[in-house]
């Protein structure tokens, strides 16, 4: 990944709401903002209640404009990360991927997925297992696809060679640019065969451009 | 060879038509690309995906030269996690819009770049209007196009001007002067 040029600047105040620059958001109906801002674990609260309420913040920071986004975006996280129901958190991020109708929403998914504190990898796993993924819309596929590879840690292992082999050409793309990401020498090697031998002129084409992005870095 | 932001957002570069255009971010180049389809699904395809009806608008950006250019593209940036994310675009063109039968309408948009957000229009969402402007489109053989080097360079120079898109708290940037 490139230099960040962001800085999260946003700033609590004593209801809970976030002040962002010149303007104060709260992702929940005033009525229960005073249950803002610890991140919303199972521990408190009726389960259901809690889910609920991850809902109503996952849409928030699906509608948010761009200022808002950023803190929002560091709940959601924060939330996921603390959460005991991870499958359902993630399902329902990966619902929002799917249903939004901003231009943004694939980039959002993967900007909370590619955080280190989601467990991805653990999601991934049991995916894999439950044989879960191939049923997946192509855009959630996408979004997992291109989070696990700008992880640090190993949760491509999970998802990667399975979507090398899909029989999706849309699924091969997004391994094509997941591997731009890795940028290894076993993730160029892997691109230069997709690139000579696939046999979907546009998984051709994104491996090609996947080598040209990691040369150029 | 190195190239400048005023090269690398020159809004020619997007489609052939001179300034000003419009432009779309588009989520994934097969939202807009969508192979194996034939002509009528990619059309039907292409207008749900990439021209999405969001509350019976769909957003968009004019630009007039490059500086407008490198700002949006910033501007769209400024909700990710860092402003140098790789960025797709489709341009488009007034006669575009108005040889298909789309009404368009100047309001706020709602990035972080304040000029960007002056810039911003909506178009009025109308399905067969928006399927006539895609098979307009893919009939001129218009394609989307990817900035990824490009937005390295864009967001250091929105970082050199101040723009609240790289820090909301600047007390000010060079848009409010």
């Amino acid at each position: 990944m490139g230099t960040c040029y962001y800085t999260d600047c946003g700033t609590t105040s004593s209801a809970g709401a976030m002040s962002l620059g010149d303007e104060t958001v709260s992702p929940f109906p005033s009525d229960s903002r005073q249950q803002a801002r610890d991140p919303v674990s199972d521990d408190t609260g009726s389960s259901e209640l809690v889910i609920s309420q991850f809902r109503d913040l996952v849409g928030s920071f699906f509608r948010a404009s761009a200022p808002s986004k950023r803190k929002l975006r560091a709940w959601v996280v924060d939330d996921v990360a603390v959460g005991r129901r991870l499958t359902e958190r993630i399902e329902c991020i990966l619902e929002h991927v799917v249903l939004s109708p901003k231009p943004s929403r694939l980039d959002d998914g993967i900007d909370i997925l590619d955080k280190p504190k989601v467990d991805l990898t653990t999601y991934l796993r049991d995916a894999q297992y439950r044989g879960s993924l191939s049923r997946k819309h192509e855009d959630a596929i996408y979004v997992l696809v291109r989070a696990a590879g700008r992880r640090p840690d190993d949760a491509a292992r999970f998802v990667l060679p399975w979507a090398l082999k899909s029989e999706r050409a849309s699924v091969r793309e997004a391994a094509a640019e997941a591997l731009a990401d890795l940028g290894t020498e076993a993730a160029t090697s892997m691109l230069r065969q997709m690139s000579d031998h696939d046999n979907s002129p546009s998984v051709r084409e994104a491996a090609q451009e996947a080598l040209e992005h990691i040369a150029e870095a | 060879m190195e190239t400048t932001i005023a090269e690398d957002f020159d809004p020619s570069g997007l489609l052939s038509a001179g300034p000003p255009i419009f432009v779309r971010k588009v989520s994934r180049r097969r939202h807009w690309r969508c192979d194996g389809m034939t002509p009528e699904e990619r059309v039907r395809h292409a207008a749900a995906e990439v021209f999405t009806n969001d509350d019976g608008r769909v957003s968009v950006f004019k630009v007039e030269n490059a500086d407008d250019f490198h700002r949006v593209a910033v501007g769209l940036n400024s909700g990710r996690s860092n402003l140098s994310e790789q960025l797709e675009i489709l341009g488009i063109t007034p006669e575009d819009i108005k040889a298909s039968g789309l009404a368009i309408e100047r309001t706020r948009g709602d990035t972080a770049c304040l000029h960007a957000n002056e810039r911003h229009y909506d178009i009025i969402h109308e399905e067969h209007a928006i399927e006539r402007l895609v098979r307009r489109l893919i009939g001129n053989g218009r394609l989307d196009q990817r900035y990824k080097r490009q937005m390295e360079r864009a967001a250091q120079a929105a970082l050199a001007i101040g723009c609240r898109a790289t820090a909301s708290t600047l007390p000010s940037c060079q848009c409010q002067t």
